[in-house]
């Protein structure tokens, strides 16, 4: 069978993927000729062509991709078709909306790699709906879901050679929606810009894979009412640089934000929503304007309800944090992080974590959906390739 | 002949940066025999039209682009290089830079007025270079020493003299601006800062011109939180209330009053202004407590009714009390002292006196005469530009 299929690779001289496509068509029909086509796929992916990179020590830090993604429009108009382009700075005006009124929103998508070589999307529509409703709270017009899906596969499948391989890290996908055009009084911008670019990465926090060390902050509130909490714009993170950065200097992993109102109620950490598990109870907040409604985060929810667990959604006071057994953050960019310990008001909580925990129970099914390893029954996963 | 086509040339902030580059590498000779170039050329433009080809009489608030913009970069230790001009035209980012990407961004607004005898006047343009170092110190930016900042504000003005407009129609408003430029994609304070200064020639901020404002109550969307970054001029406090700013435009008010965010009881600003109410002898103004914007133009106008012998009043200010008041102003660089002619809570609206012979008047008066040199500068609030 094997002679068979090279012999129809150089007299089709088509790529490689795409005669595959063709001939799982024919090994549907033929097991020995699938498992043929299986070994034949991972010979293939040796063969592919990576970046130079150190895979093994992937960290969050910017390693641009070769290609972005971008696309226009007037602020009554519609975004006509982007194109991809190589990696590199980008003209504004010193006037844009961008930089004189915060008038921008962005998203974070993974692609990972699957361990046949396969590229895999994770609910990227998800990204899209999301970036729509953002729009609208910042008075932009946004891609339609389409537009924004095929961006973002684009710009995956253009940037393959950076995805890195399976289980060393992911290609993390940054869609940026940004009023460029000039304004000089306080109103929307009259042009809009839809970048989509790339970078490979490996664990968010330089603690990597082991527990976050978290702070209660009680000065500065992530949101308010009425805010753009709930929407995914650059706005709501400049402001909490200051409670980050100050509490990094005392060897926290990250800030967790309370209600701006009581001062009483968790809302979610700098870049990723928190849960804290009590037995076989798994609470998050509710989003309920002040929280951005992450994508993680719900696809964990779900998971979680599958496996049998009350999952809640409410106002979860501060002491349930404290009095919890586990506490772990979502997020696309740092995946199911375990909580190691929790310090409000100099008082430290430590929680369980480890293999047995909830949160890697809930980390493992959904990594494994991520990467194509456990079977994709919700139709979560995109193939790009 | 090269220099003058380059000089010419939309998008030349590469070029300048390579003159600043020649003075950055050591080639100092070099470097000043260029500057020394550009210098006569900014004189010989200026001379050749006292003003630009604008409409005088139809300035609004809208970008009209001037000839020359200042720039400078902070390199990792913090420190800002010395800036220069460029022709007014597109920059060059990153597309992971922090104020794309995390909103990490200060503007400042100021005007440069054109007195009677010709003088070109800015007013208090220090109290801007501080609180812009003071907005940057909230948001973990690098900023510009106050002296970075003036030269740069002064060397805008000056290569757009022939912007700023003739006594009476305007004036040329600068936006500093300091952004995060360096790129950054976990959620962190940029590694390297630019500061840019570009003007606009403009008269009136509202559409209405100098008619009386109508402003709206808004009780959902607040414009601060107490721990957020409402006392400082952050990018970050103003795309989040354009949705309001349009909800209230399209129900023909002119602009939105905000409430504080904990108990949406108490007064506190205008989307870009601050705001007095006036009863009697007395004028009230909100308590910049950190939420509000400490207004230039507001710290101004309450010396000049103290100075008059109003009793003035910095303190929580409950809505209620919009009632009660007989006159209302919102005060700012962009807005000036523009009177409120009636302010609508909840389906109630109540109406102020406008005109001559009122407070906000009287203390529009003094402080435009002051800005355009009418008026003696008794207080060393003006700095002439030559």
């Amino acid at each position: 069978m094997i002679k068979t299929i090279s012999s129809l690779r150089k007299s089709l001289a088509l790529p490689i993927h795409l005669h595959i496509r063709t001939l799982q068509t024919f090994s549907k029909y033929n097991a020995q000729a699938a498992s043929a086509l299986e070994e034949r796929e991972k010979l293939f992916y040796q063969n592919e062509e990576y970046a130079d990179m150190d895979w093994d020590n992937l960290g969050f830090a910017l390693t641009p991709a070769d290609y972005m993604y971008v696309m226009k429009c007037s602020k009554d108009g519609d975004f006509t078709k982007g194109e991809l382009t190589r990696f590199g700075n980008i003209e504004l005006s010193p006037s844009a909306g961008v930089l004189n009124y915060g008038q921008a929103i962005y998203e974070g998508t993974k692609a990972y790699r699957k361990d046949n070589g396969k590229l895999l999307l994770f609910r990227p529509d998800h990204n899209a709906v999301r970036m729509q409703h953002g729009a609208e709270r910042m008075l932009m017009p946004s891609p339609s879901v389409d537009q924004f899906v095929d961006a973002v596969k684009q710009t995956a499948f253009a940037n393959k050679r950076w995805v890195p391989p399976s289980g060393k890290g992911s290609l993390y996908i940054r869609p940026l929606l940004m009023g460029t055009g000039p304004v000089l009084g306080l109103g929307p911008a009259p042009e809009y810009t839809f970048i989509v670019y790339a970078s490979p990465v490996g664990n968010y926090f330089k603690e990597g894979v082991a527990a976050l060390n978290l702070y209660v902050e009680e000065e500065h509130a992530r949101a308010a009412p009425g805010g753009s909490g709930g929407v995914k714009s650059i706005t709501n993170y400049a402001p909490v640089l200051k409670a980050l950065s100050r509490a990094k200097s005392l060897g926290y992993s990250d800030v967790l934000y309370l209600d701006s109102v009581k001062k009483k109620y968790l809302e979610e950490a700098s870049a990723c929503n928190v849960f804290v598990v009590k037995g076989r109870t798994i609470s998050t907040p509710a989003t309920n304007g002040t929280i951005l409604e992450g994508i993680t985060r719900k696809s964990v929810m779900e998971i979680a309800c599958d496996q049998g667990y009350q999952v809640v959604e409410k106002a979860v006071h501060v002491d349930e944090v404290m009095d919890a057994d586990e506490v772990f953050c979502t997020g696309t960019a740092v995946g199911v992080a375990p909580v190691g310990t929790i310090t409000y008001q100099d008082k430290r909580v430590e929680y369980e974590t480890g293999d047995e925990s909830v949160c890697q129970k809930l980390r493992s099914v959904l990594v494994g959906i991520q990467t194509g390893l456990v079977e994709d029954t919700k139709g979560w996963v995109t193939c790009i390739n | 002949m090269a220099l003058r086509c380059l000089l010419k040339s939309p998008t030349t902030s590469s070029y300048i940066s390579k003159i600043c580059g020649f003075r950055m590498h050591g080639t100092k000779a070099v470097a000043s025999v260029v500057e020394e170039h550009v210098s006569a050329m900014l004189r010989s433009e200026r001379e050749d039209g006292e003003y630009a080809d604008v409409d005088w009489d139809n300035l609004g608030f809208s970008l009209v682009p001037t000839d020359y913009m200042f720039a400078t970069r902070s390199c990792k230790e913090g420190n800002f290089e010395q800036g220069c001009l460029s022709r007014y035209g597109n920059m060059e980012l990153n597309p992971a830079a922090g104020i794309l990407n995390y909103g990490q961004g200060l503007i400042e607004g100021m005007k440069a007025y054109r007195g009677e005898d010709g003088r070109v006047l800015m007013f208090r343009p220090e109290l801007n270079a501080m609180r812009m170092k003071n907005g940057a110190e909230r948001m973990c930016m690098h900023s510009p020493s106050v002296q970075q900042f003036m030269e740069g504000v002064k060397q805008t003005v000056l290569a757009n003299k022939r912007w700023v407009p003739p006594p009476g129609k305007g004036s040329l408003y600068l936006r500093p601006l300091l952004f995060g430029s360096g790129a950054s994609l976990g959620v962190s304070a940029a590694s390297e800062y630019t500061f840019v200064v570009f003007g606009s020639p403009v008269q009136n901020y509202f559409k209405e011109g100098t008619a009386a404002l109508n402003l709206y109550v808004e009780e959902v969307v607040p414009r601060a939180y107490i721990g957020g970054t409402g006392a400082v001029k952050a990018i970050s406090n103003y795309g989040p209330v354009l949705d309001a700013m349009r909800r209230a435009k399209a129900r023909g008010f002119s602009d939105v009053l905000y409430l504080d965010a904990e108990t949406k009881k108490n007064i506190e600003e205008v989307s870009a202004a601050n705001i007095f109410l006036v009863k009697g002898n007395t004028i009230v103004t909100p308590a910049t407590n950190g939420t509000i914007l400490r207004g230039i133009i507001r710290e101004s106008v309450i010396e000049i009714a103290l100075d008059l012998g109003y009793k003035v009043e910095e303190r929580v200010v409950p809505v209620e009390e919009i009632k009660e008041a007989e006159e209302v102003f919102c005060t700012g660089t962009a807005a000036g002292i523009a009177s409120v002619g009636s302010i609508t809570f909840q389906n109630t609206r109540t109406e102020y006196k406008v005109g001559d012979g009122l407070v906000t008047q009287q203390l529009r008066s003094i402080l435009v005469g002051i800005q355009t040199g009418s008026i003696q500068d008794t207080k060393h609030w003006i700095l002439e530009i030559d």
